[in-house]
């Protein structure tokens, strides 16, 4: 059994859509079941659409569901009821990925173990949900706030689940959600790392394909090797040993994307 | 976003399509597209230093090395950067600088003043300060490799 398969499997199955989970001390909120449409069964359209669209300023955050009109979980992008993203709540700064996917960061070792195909049905169901065009498509009348804000929702989720689909990606996210973010000044460039970066650069330079094909097989190997360095390091609770892991990756990625673009030419 | 190595030889265009020339002040450019200084010095020699920095948020590499003769003075310094068009440009305006000038005054070159002739945003100022940082690692280098020949010959 792949690790991380059988907890997103769970998470899918029992609390399927939330966006905003916040570890396990959320209050288990059960969406009632959802029709394909994403109209909550038992209540008609005209009287939702009625309450809600007939006045003239939307509800502010923290309220009620702009889709069923049921209250909102404080802090909730979403609804419990009817699981409708509610347009009024900010999405401010650079969100966290995990958090945009109502992943959990802790405990690290587990939450970096992301098994892919269960994140992309996690992603294509919030896109589903929430996409401007399936929002519209609803017969919802959105005003422009509201459609700007469900366009950047939807960004934040492609955004999110590319990050998390690359392991290295994922590494710096993590690092990052737990405050020990691989740019934050505590970790000096090992002098060997950067000549090893130098050289490796040089090479891409040079375009010398047998050359750049056994830098390929070397960087992908490291690579490898360091993403196992960075789940012991993280099984072991040591963040700064993971951070300084992460660093390395850091720069097998950047030569990994210059070998990409040189064969791309 | 301009990004690539500081060389000579073009085996991408200069700017892709989609890198809003807007966005880089016009001095970066011009260090960018005539980079002056790119290459490198013989490392071995004992009058060369050579300074290598990297800035862990976006994996830059940056070389700076310098040529020092007899009277204490920078007769060369070339660079390589791998990076974006801001680390290329400051590496490059370093080099530009510190030719000519003795250990002590090349040791004196802030990063602020590289940020303020590049007019650098907020966002890039790390790169003049990986600059800086080269300058001092390269002049370090160099004082090191003479102690160690007076030691020597002592």
């Amino acid at each position: 059994m792949i690790p991380g398969t059988g907890r997103l499997v769970a998470m899918r199955a029992g609390m399927a859509l939330r966006l905003l989970r916040v570890g396990s001390a959320a209050p288990a909120l059960r969406p009632r079941c959802l029709v394909a449409h994403g109209r909550p069964s038992g209540l008609s359209f005209q009287m939702t659409a009625g309450r809600l669209f007939s006045s003239a300023t939307p509800p502010g955050p923290g309220t009620v569901c702009w889709g069923c009109g049921t209250a909102l979980a404080p802090g909730s992008h979403q609804c419990g009821a009817c699981a409708r993203i509610n347009p009024q709540l900010p999405l401010t700064g650079e969100p966290c990925p995990f958090e945009v996917l109502g992943l959990a960061t802790s405990p690290p070792g587990a939450a970096f173990d992301v098994d892919l195909r269960a994140l992309r049905s996690l992603f294509l169901e919030q896109q589903m949900l929430m996409h401007p065009d399936r929002l519209a498509g609803a017969g919802a009348h959105l005003t422009p706030a509201q459609v700007e804000y469900s366009e950047r929702l939807s960004k934040a989720v492609t955004e999110a689940h590319r990050v998390l689909r690359d392991p290295v990606q994922r590494a710096f996210a993590l690092l990052r959600a737990h405050g020990h973010p691989i740019d934050d000044g505590t970790t000096n460039v090992d002098s060997e790392l950067l000549m090893l970066a130098f050289m490796a650069q040089e090479t891409i330079e040079s375009g010398d394909p047998d050359e750049m094909n056994d830098l390929a097989a070397e960087n992908d190997q490291r690579t490898q090797e360091d993403l196992e360095h960075f789940r012991a390091s993280l099984a072991a609770n040591d963040l700064e040993q993971a951070q300084k892991v992460a660093l390395r990756l850091r720069y097998w990625q950047t030569i990994t994307n210059g070998l990409r673009e040189k064969q791309d030419i | 976003m301009l990004s690539r190595f500081a060389s000579l030889q073009r085996a991408v265009p200069l700017l892709s399509a989609a890198a809003p020339r807007r966005f880089y002040h016009p001095n970066v450019i011009d260090h960018y597209e005539r980079p002056r200084n790119v290459g490198l010095l013989d490392k071995k020699s004992s009058s060369v230093g050579t300074g290598l920095v990297g800035a862990p948020a976006c994996g830059d590499v940056m070389q700076l090395q310098v040529d020092v003769d007899e009277n204490g003075r920078i007769r060369d310094a070339k660079f390589k950067t791998f990076g974006c068009g801001s680390a290329i440009a400051s590496s490059s305006l370093a080099t530009e600088w510190i030719i000519g000038k003795s250990l002590d005054e090349a040791a004196a070159i802030k990063n602020s003043d590289i940020a303020k002739e590049l007019c650098l945003p907020p966002v890039k100022l790390h790169c003049s300060m990986l600059a800086e940082e080269a300058i001092k690692k390269a002049l370090s280098d160099y004082e090191k490799k003479q102690a160690a020949l007076k030691a020597a010959s002592a």
